[in-house]
Parts: structure tokens; C-alpha cells; sequence
């Protein structure tokens, strides 16, 4: 019982930890602009990490996402197999995969380095040259995952669609054609959909920055401290984005 | 506020005390360090050098007590925009705490490059100028993974001074150095203080150090000023916290040397 109260502490201790690290490092536009080489430079990280096992996975979750369907559809009629993919990979897989890609590539690589900055007195050193650490390494960050994110889901909306449409074209299991399946795919995806999977890429990205950042800040202990605080960071990463995927999607469902 | 530079400002500790938890680490430690002078505090290991030192640079607060410099409480200091402070305050730390993502330039003119007080041609002959000082000319564009143990203290050295500090702190300036390095450093500390008129406090536990650089020397032990004095005075202390102190650092006077002479002659 005791155990159980001081886990619920915890864990509402550690989302107030990052929700008032995230207050305090959205820039004003001024900052937004003097920070600009350093997003720039954090966004080139995250796509740079992140595309090449993007496109793998996203191509093979296209085509696994079409041979599943249609075996599902084959008593019924493969004609809805377009819209299915298409806006399982836009609404929901696209951005939950990206998500959970740069939360195990780029997040924990964030934590791990500002953990081992804290550890290693960096932030310190940062802080005696009045610089402050959460303008000079958090916002560049939060402002660089809010951008890239929502571009590698477009990325990976595509490529999958692009896998799902080999996998329709090769798979002698499936019979409609290549043209009909992107008739309805094309037919049934309206921009509302593309545009609620980016405001996932958004909202995703700032929690993964968030999360990473206040786990590194907090790091202390030595490499073991460096360690934990980095699987700790991702466990909470991919927690959050399920919670925040649930709303935003509940959410769309009450808009017109 | 236009501020004269490097010109050394006095550090008053009054009355300090602090706690982690349960854990009093110290217990009223009081200090008056005049401006310009280069105090050594020495003491075993874990017994809050470290923690002395993070608090006068204003890194934490103390549980209770008082820490001025220049005249000012060091979180009113420390709550100043850093364009408006009339001193400036630079550490040096034990792990030289150099930012691995940046080249040692970059490293050096990071405090002037972020507040835009130097034009990139002043930044780079302040670099080169630093660097020289440290001997360490010529590895502006290495990054710090690519240096030695003792070449990174002296570039974090190099950083401290780049901005031209008043009041410099050093946190085990030689933790990990071999004997030779650790002299080498302590000659450069030691240039610093002739070179600079500004306030230094060495936190180490190396009795070379404090022989190369103190003008007076301060040891802490159970969480207070133990002793207080010039090198010398401290050798001949008859303090037993101090003389085991002296002793586990292996520095012995000549009369000790003598005596253990004189025991061994015994024995044999
Ligand atoms: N952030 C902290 N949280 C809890 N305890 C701490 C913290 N920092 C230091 N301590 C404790 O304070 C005591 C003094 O630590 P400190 O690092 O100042 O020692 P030191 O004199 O610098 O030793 P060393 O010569 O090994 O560097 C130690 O018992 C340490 O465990
Ligand atoms: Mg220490």
C-alpha cells in the first residue's frame, strides 16, 4: 500500500518534472531565431538517426499491414483494401512507429549525453559561464523534434503506402489491382486525416524531447546513473505517446 | 556597469552550513579570503571541498549561512544578467568538464561566443592568447576527446581565464594527474597568481599543489575551518586532525624526516 502510494508520487512528481522543464523552454520568437543554428543542427540528428531504419520499417509495415488485411477480407471484398492501409499508416502506424523510432534512437542518445554532462560537471561549467543549460541544450532540442517529427511521418506515410502498393502488385493472394487500390485509397483519405497524424508528429516530438531532456537533467551517480536515467527516459517516452496517442485520437473522433 | 577587469575580489564565508538529508556535510564553516590572494583549502577526501567550493561559486545554496564576494550575497550576484556584473567569476573543475561536442576554441570563447560580448576577431586572439598561457598553443581545432588528461585541465584553465575572470575556483585542479603533470599544472597556477592579480581558492588534496601555489592555506575538517595559515605554519601544526592529514599525504617535514630516521636507525 505504501509502496504503491510512493509510486504514484513518483510518477506525478517526475510528469510535473517535465511539464515545468517544457514551460520553461518554449522560446519567444526572439530566442526562437538566435537559437536557429542549433535546431538546425538537432534536426539534421534526428533524420539523419532516424531515416534509414524508418524506411525499413515503414516499407515492411506497408506490406505486412497489406497481406494481413487482405487474408482478413477474403471473405468479404478486397475493394476496401486501399483505405484501410491508407489511413491505418496515416492515422495511427506512421506516427506511433516514428515515434517510438526516435524515442529509442534520438531520446535516449539525448539523455544519455546531457546525463553524462550533469554527471561530468558540463552543465555546471555551462552554468559558471552564465549560460543557462536548458536554453542552450533543452529548447533547440524540443523545437528541432516538434519540426522533424511530423516530416519523417509524412516520410513514412509514403513509404509505406509505397510497400503496401508492392506488396498488392506481388502477392498473388490479392486480387484487385494495383489501380483499384489506390482509387480507394486516394478516395477515402481526406486531409483531416494526414493533418491529425502531423499534430501527433508535433505533440510526440515535444514529449520525446521533453522526457529525454528532463531525464538527463536529472541524472546523477556516475555512468550507472547515465544508464539508468536512459532507459528510464525511453520506458517513459513510449508510455506517454500510447497516453497522448489515446487523446489526440479521441479527440478527432469528436471533431466534425 | 562597466567593469575593470581581472582585478581580484575578497570571498567571505559566513557561518555555512549544509546538509544533504540527514548528512551534515558542513558544520559553520567561516573563511574571509582577501582579494587577490590564492588560498589552498585542503582536506581528506569526502570531507566537503567539493561542496564548499560549488557553494561559493553559487552552483548550490547553503542550508543555512552566508556567502558573499565582491561585497554582494552570492544569489544576488548570481541573479545579475550577465552583461551587468561588475566582476566575473570562473571554475575550473575536476573532471575539466570541457564540452565534448565542441573544439577547444570553441570551448574557450563559449561564454563570449553565447553572450555576443567579443567580435569573433578579439574572441580568436583571446583564444590564442589563453592557449599560449596554458602551453598549449596551436590545438585550437582539436576537440577534447582527442587530448590527454593533462592537456584538458590546462584547456579547462585556458577557458577559465578567457573570460578574465576576478575570483577563479578550482576543484581539484590536479584529480588523476601523475606526479609530473601535477606539478606542471601547479606551475601554472602558480603563473596565474603572478601574472593576474585576481582571487583564486585551490580545492585539493595535494600537498604540492599548496607548497607551489598558496599564499595560506585553509584545512576543513569535520565540516569546519580546521586550521588556518601559510604553508609553513601548517607543516609544523601540532593539530592531530592536520598532522594525520599531513601524514597520509606522505608529506613530512624534514624533522619528521629526522625522527623517522632516528626510528629506523632504532630498529636496525
Ligand atoms: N549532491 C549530493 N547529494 C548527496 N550527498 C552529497 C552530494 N554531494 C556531496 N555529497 C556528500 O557530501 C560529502 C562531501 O562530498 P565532497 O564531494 O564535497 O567531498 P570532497 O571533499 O570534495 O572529496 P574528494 O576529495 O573525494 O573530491 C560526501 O559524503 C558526499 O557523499
Ligand atoms: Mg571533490
Amino acid at each position: 500500500m505504501q509502496r504503491c502510494g510512493r509510486t504514484v508520487l513518483n510518477t506525478l512528481s517526475t510528469l510535473g518534472e517535465v511539464l515545468l522543464l517544457l514551460g520553461r523552454s518554449i522560446p519567444g520568437p526572439r530566442s526562437l531565431w538566435r537559437e536557429r543554428t542549433r535546431i538546425v543542427e538537432q534536426m539534421i540528428i534526428v533524420g539523419s538517426e532516424t531515416l534509414p531504419i524508418a524506411s525499413l520499417v515503414a516499407f515492411f509495415i506497408g506490406m505486412v499491414l497489406v497481406v494481413q488485411t487482405a487474408d482478413q477480407l477474403v471473405n468479404y471484398s478486397q475493394e476496401v483494401l486501399g483505405s484501410i492501409v491508407g489511413l491505418s499508416m496515416t492515422k495511427e502506424l506512421g506516427p506511433v512507429l516514428i515515434a517510438f523510432l526516435v524515442a529509442g534512437r534520438v531520446g535516449s542518445s539525448i539523455t544519455a549525453q546531457i546525463g553524462s554532462m550533469a554527471v561530468y560537471d558540463e552543465l555546471n561549467a555551462l552554468r559558471t559561464m552564465d549560460i543557462d543549460p536548458e536554453r542552450y541544450l533543452v529548447t533547440p532540442r524540443i523545437i528541432a523534434m516538434a519540426l522533424s517529427l511530423p516530416v519523417l511521418i509524412l516520410y513514412a506515410d509514403a513509404v509505406g503506402i509505397l510497400g503496401g502498393c508492392l506488396a498488392v502488385q506481388l502477392d498473388p493472394a490479392i486480387d484487385i489491382s494495383l489501380a483499384l487500390f489506390w482509387d480507394n485509397l486516394v478516395s477515402e483519405i481526406a486531409m483531416q486525416d494526414i493533418v491529425v497524424g502531423l499534430v501527433k508528429g508535433v505533440v510526440f516530438g515535444v514529449t520525446i524531447a521533453a522526457v529525454s531532456c528532463a531525464f538527463g537533467l536529472r541524472t546523477r551517480g556516475g555512468t550507472a546513473g547515465v544508464a539508468s536515467s536512459t532507459t528510464q527516459s525511453v520506458v517513459w517516452s513510449f508510455v506517454l505517446v500510447i497516453v497522448f496517442d489515446f487523446i489526440i485520437v479521441r479527440m478527432a473522433v469528436l471533431l466534425p | 556597469m562597466k567593469r575593470t577587469p581581472g582585478k581580484g575580489v575578497d570571498v567571505k564565508v559566513d557561518n555555512v552550513i549544509h546538509e544533504y538529508g540527514d548528512l551534515r556535510v558542513l558544520d559553520g564553516v567561516n573563511m574571509d579570503i582577501a582579494a587577490g590572494e590564492t588560498l589552498c583549502v585542503l582536506g581528506g577526501s569526502g570531507t566537503g571541498k567539493s561542496v564548499l567550493v560549488r557553494l561559493m561559486a553559487g552552483l548550490e545554496v547553503p542550508t543555512s549561512g552566508e556567502i558573499q564576494i565582491g561585497g554582494m550575497l552570492v544569489p544576488e550576484y548570481a541573479a545579475l544578467p550577465p552583461d551587468e556584473k561588475p566582476f566575473l567569476v570562473s571554475m575550473v573543475f575536476q573532471h575539466s568538464a570541457l564540452l565534448g561536442s565542441l573544439t577547444v576554441e570553441e570551448n574557450i570563447t563559449l561564454r563570449m561566443r553565447e553572450h555576443r560580448t567579443h567580435s569573433e576577431k578579439d574572441m580568436h586572439s583571446i583564444c590564442e592568447q589563453v592557449l599560449d598561457e596554458v602551453e598549449m598553443g596551436g590545438s585550437n581545432n582539436k576537440l577534447p576527446g582527442e587530448l590527454s588528461g593533462g592537456m584538458k585541465k590546462r584547456v579547462a584553465l585556458a577557458r577559465a581565464l578567457a573570460v578574465n575572470p576576478d575570483l577563479l575556483f578550482y576543484d581539484e585542479p590536479t584529480a588523476e594527474l601523475d606526479p609530473v603533470l601535477t606539478e606542471q599544472i601547479g606551475l601554472l597556477i602558480a603563473r596565474v597568481r603572478r601574472d593576474r592579480p585576481i582571487t583564486q581558492v585551490v580545492v585539493t588534496h595535494d600537498m604540492v599543489i599548496a607548497d607551489i601555489v598558496a599564499d595560506r592555506v585553509a584545512m576543513l575538517g569535520d565540516g569546519r575551518i580546521a586550521e588556518e595559515g601559510s604553508y609553513r605554519e601548517f607543516l609544523a601544526s601540532p593539530d592531530p586532525g592536520t598532522r594525520s592529514f599531513l601524514e597520509a599525504a606522505r608529506v613530512l617535514t624534514s624533522r619528521d624526516q629526522a625522527d623517522n630516521k632516528d626510528k629506523t636507525g632504532k630498529d636496525g
